[in-house]
């Protein structure tokens, strides 16, 4: 059978006699059991509604607790009350009309205004103009109608009608009764309500006003039992046992007779429980609660928010054959695997579809009683069995081509890793897996990147395809090898970095010289088990050592930097063709050259490499590689002072006004600019004085130089002076105080370099406190600024993906949508690929 | 462009008019090459040194 199609989905809102209808039992009892444990008849759990105990039968349809769906009951109230969710649709309906006659308050020609348009919006089948930006006209000349003075129709004037939260509504002074503003809902016609934009036919306002209440069935708030026999009901219920109480007790006091105030009090109480029957967070009243003091969970807390029923039973989509736990490092696995802990290898499936050919295979693969052994079994039939001892036996008998044995998951099997929040497509990739003792994912260094992930705490999911098609897909366009490089600039992403970096660096040196041992030991750790040839006093060159890991066939050449036929003849390895980012050149071309199979592996055996070299050097860093000499310190003192004359020197030039005014800027522009250029040129000089005096054994040099971690201005800022702080809005910070200066303690009108920001001592001397405050209010603008620019750029690219996600290129190299539309003739202009750009510059400075 | 022109165009790409990107009658680009409605458009571009072709169809609105 062909399924229907939905067009369209209508709201409306039951009358009173529908409910009636609908309803199979009138209920007035406010209460659930009687002594003897059996539900009351009338009672809120009436086995009309339903039943949920296994045993008892449906009074309504004769099903039992599994077949009978719940049939819906209802309670008269009587006296009726204000459906609150609806509150404001019944003050806007009530501004909307006269107070005398019940016509809406336009004069006949608006009216017919009205009517045109409503007809011109049939007719398009566009019944929301709203998304063309435009309102609703209706919706604005209901406002107005607010204003309205006098009835068109029957001239009466309007007196002012107050609406005030969450159920009260007041006609000049006099309180309006439920009962009074149903009787005026009632009188407006079919005719007006069209043109308020209300559909009579579906949604007649006075059933807004609820003189029956439908009440769900017993499924909807199924009572539970304790272990002590107790029986606890559903929130639900219990609110509803307190609308019926009270209703019962406004009843007897309107039948005894009693004084106005009271039934009127109890009329309200009865308004206030059936306004938080339907939402108890309704602003302007208190939640009903428990005995314990919890608020009850009524309807709209059941369907509202992250734990509603929607975004958490509906949208809230699970999966199987996944896992996920916490991630750790490994740098002994390869970068396009993921390391799996048994356990979760012994839960997770792969299936092995049995076929004429591997049936042996299966077989044998069904016989294993221990680990990578068949957890399941799937005939023709479709049906999946458990394997036990028991069945195993005739199972291998049974089993012929079409069957599917569900092994347990092992190394090679193909499986989806992927942290969130996916902002990118690198977010998902496929990795191989590698079952490892421990609790933990276990991933290298270099994949941490596109995942944005680091091991402070991070979780992650695993996901195993079923199919072979989705194993394929995974496979060749999700792999991790084919996210090396960047799909938006062909940027390398995936590469190394920090000791990854520094241990190539202090290796490739050309003054490197390792004993045998040594060299054996750090091969033995990337994974190479050859040896290169010796020097002729019997050690190994560093570059030699590291030429072994490079690929077959792999020439290369950049300045300064050379390799020969998979030998590093010239040069030393840095974050520039090692790191990720537009520098490294040296990936697309072994990539081209070799494979990106070859360059995944390069990137495992090198950081293993790296690592053990860094280990076996011993990197380290410490205070007394940040101490500058005496000297140093010497210098650096007069390189202050000297920058604090000069900038006393501009000032006064300034005040003489013999300052020359850079272009374009006034005489107060230019003197800052000066002496931020002159302050700058101070911290410049520093770092040329750090970079000439300190020793090239200094770990934190290394660390900037070969671009491993930090860099020299964090060097100098330690070890030297700060420089200028708090620089805002491209200036120096200048205000704070109220006679614009910083703080108290600097003399109005102090322009001079310390007054304005500028930091003397290093973070290794300490900070006097105002600089310590130039420093934090710098600190502070930076956090704001990169806080808000992320939030900000980060929301526009999302936007951006979602729109676009859908695009493709064709085989044509043509840019379309689902529908076949043609967004670009051809992609990006030239259809290139970026990812493969690297590639072809390599090809055509090799021709 | 002409008739043919365009079904060429078409049969390359393998869509109907339709599929092509709109540009507005009313677009101060169309309205200087006094283009009708139904008209399909043949614009050069040069971007960052790449050139190519693409196309766009007139239309009312």
């Amino acid at each position: 059978m062909q399924a229907e199609i939905i067009k369209q989905i209508k709201f409306g809102i039951f009358s009173q006699e529908q409910i009636k209808k609908l309803s199979v039992a009138k209920l007035t009892v406010p209460d659930t059991y009687n002594e003897d444990g059996y539900p009351i008849d009338g009672g809120l759990l009436d086995q009309r509604l339903g039943v949920i105990d296994p045993g008892l039968v449906c009074k309504t349809c004769g099903g039992r607790a599994k077949t009978c769906p719940g049939h819906f009951g209802h309670i008269e109230l009587v006296r009726p009350v204000i459906h609150s969710e609806f509150a404001k649709i019944i003050n806007m309906l009530l501004q909307a009309t006269c107070q005398k006659c019940h016509r809406i308050l336009l004069n006949n020609e608006q009216i017919g205004v009205f009517r045109e348009e409503i007809a011109a919006e049939i007719a398009t089948e566009n019944p929301a103009p709203e998304n063309n930006g435009e309102k609703h006209a209706e919706q604005d000349m209901l406002k107005r109608l607010k204003s309205v003075k006098k009835c068109p129709h029957c001239q009466t004037v309007q007196e002012k009608l107050k609406f005030s939260m969450p159920t009260y509504f007041y006609l000049g002074e006099r309180r309006l009764k439920p009962d009074e503003i149903r009787d005026m809902l009632a009188k407006i016609s079919d005719e007006d309500l069209v043109i308020i934009g209300v559909d009579p036919r579906t949604s007649r306002p006075e059933a807004l006003i609820l003189n029956t209440l439908l009440v769900p069935p017993v499924d909807v708030r199924p009572s539970i039992t304790l272990e002590t026999g107790e029986r606890s009901e559903d929130d639900l219920t219990h609110k509803l046992v307190d609308i019926m109480r009270i209703n019962q007790r406004l009843e007897q006091n309107i039948n005894a007779g009693a004084p106005q105030i009271i039934i009127d009090d109890l009329w309200e109480l009865l308004q206030y429980h059936v306004t938080t029957y339907f939402n108890n967070e309704t602003s302007g009243i208190p939640p009903a609660r428990h005995r314990s003091g919890r608020a009850l969970k009524t309807i709209a807390q059941r369907l509202k928010g992250k734990e509603g029923r929607f975004r958490y039973n509906l949208s809230g989509k699970r999966v199987n054959y996944s896992a996920r736990t916490v991630i750790s490092v490994d740098p002994a696995i390869d970068v396009d695997e993921v390391g799996v802990p048994r356990a979760i290898a012994e839960k997770l499936t792969v299936p092995f579809y049995v076929t004429e050919w591997n049936l042996e295979a299966a077989k044998k693969l069904l016989e294993k009683a221990e680990y990578p052994m068949v957890v399941n079994i799937v005939g023709l039939d479709g049906k999946r069995k458990r394997i036990l001892d028991t069945n195993k036996e005739d199972l291998l008998k049974e089993i012929k081509p079409g069957y599917i044995l569900e092994r347990q998951l092992q190394d090679g099997d193909i499986a989806l890793f992927n942290r969130q929040p996916s902002l990118h497509r690198i977010s998902i990739m496929a990795h191989r897996v590698k079952v490892l003792p421990g609790k933990t994912f276990r991933i290298t260094y270099p994949a941490t990147a596109p995942y944005n992930a680091d091991f402070d705490g991070d979780e992650m999911n695993l996901h195993i395809p079923q199919t072979l098609e989705a194993q394929a897909e995974a496979k060749y366009l999700m792999a991790v090898q084919n996210q090396i490089f960047s799909p938006r600039d062909g940027n390398v992403i995936i590469a190394n970095g920090e000791d990854g970096v520094i241990g190539l660096y202090l290796l490739t040196q050309d003054d490197t010289r390792l004993e045998k041992g040594e060299a054996e030991c750090l091969l033995g750790a990337a994974g190479i088990r050859e040896m290169p040839k010796a020097e002729r006093d019997g050690t190994y060159s560093g570059k030699r050592v590291f030429s072994m890991l490079l690929p077959k066939g792999l020439d290369f050449e950049v300045e300064k930097f050379k390799i020969k036929n998979s030998e590093l003849v010239e040069g030393v390895v840095n974050k520039k063709m090692y790191g990720s980012g537009g520098s490294n050149k040296l990936f697309a071309a072994m990539a081209m050259q070799c494979g990106l199979d070859a360059l995944s592996e390069f990137l495992a055996m090198s950081s293993r490499l790296a690592y053990a070299y860094s280990t076996l050097y011993g990197v380290t860093i410490g205070v007394k590689d940040y101490m500058p000499t005496e000297e140093m310190r010497k210098e650096k003192e007069a390189l202050i002072t000297e920058t604090e004359a000069k900038v006393r020197d501009l000032i006064s030039q300034y005040k003489s006004k013999k300052l020359e005014p850079l272009l374009g800027m006034t005489l107060r522009q230019s003197l800052e600019q000066t002496i931020m250029v002159e302050l700058d040129l101070a911290r410049g000089k520093a770092i040329q004085m750090l970079n000439r005096d300190t020793d090239q054994a200094n770990f934190a040099m290394l660390m900037a130089t070969s671009g491993a971690r930090a860099n020299i201005l964090n060097m100098e800022q330690m070890s030297m002076f700060l420089g200028q702080q708090a620089s805002r809005e491209g200036g120096r910070i200048k205000r704070g105080y109220y006679t614009n200066r910083v703080v108290p303690h600097i003399a109005r009108n102090d322009t001079s370099a310390e007054a304005r920001g500028f930091v003397k001592s290093s973070f290794l001397d300490g900070l006097s406190p105002i600089e310590m405050l130039m420093h934090a209010v710098g600190g502070r603008g930076t956090v704001i600024q990169k806080g808000l620019l992320t939030q900000r750029s980060g929301y526009l690219q999302r936007r951006l993906a979602n729109a676009l996600q859908d695009y493709y290129v064709l085989h044509d190299n043509s840019v379309r949508d689902v529908n076949n539309n043609v967004i670009e003739t051809i992609y990006g202009g030239d259809g290139l690929d970026p990812t493969r750009v690297g590639f072809a510059k390599e090809r055509k400075e090799k021709e | 462009m002409s008739r043919n022109d365009i079904n060429s165009v078409l049969s390359t790409l393998g869509i109907t008019v339709g599929n092509l990107p709109k540009i507005l009658v009313s677009d101060p680009q169309a309205k200087k090459l006094s283009a009708k409605a139904g008209d399909v458009l043949e614009i050069e571009r040069e971007d960052f040194g790449k050139a190519y072709t693409y196309y766009r169809l007139v239309v009312e609105r």
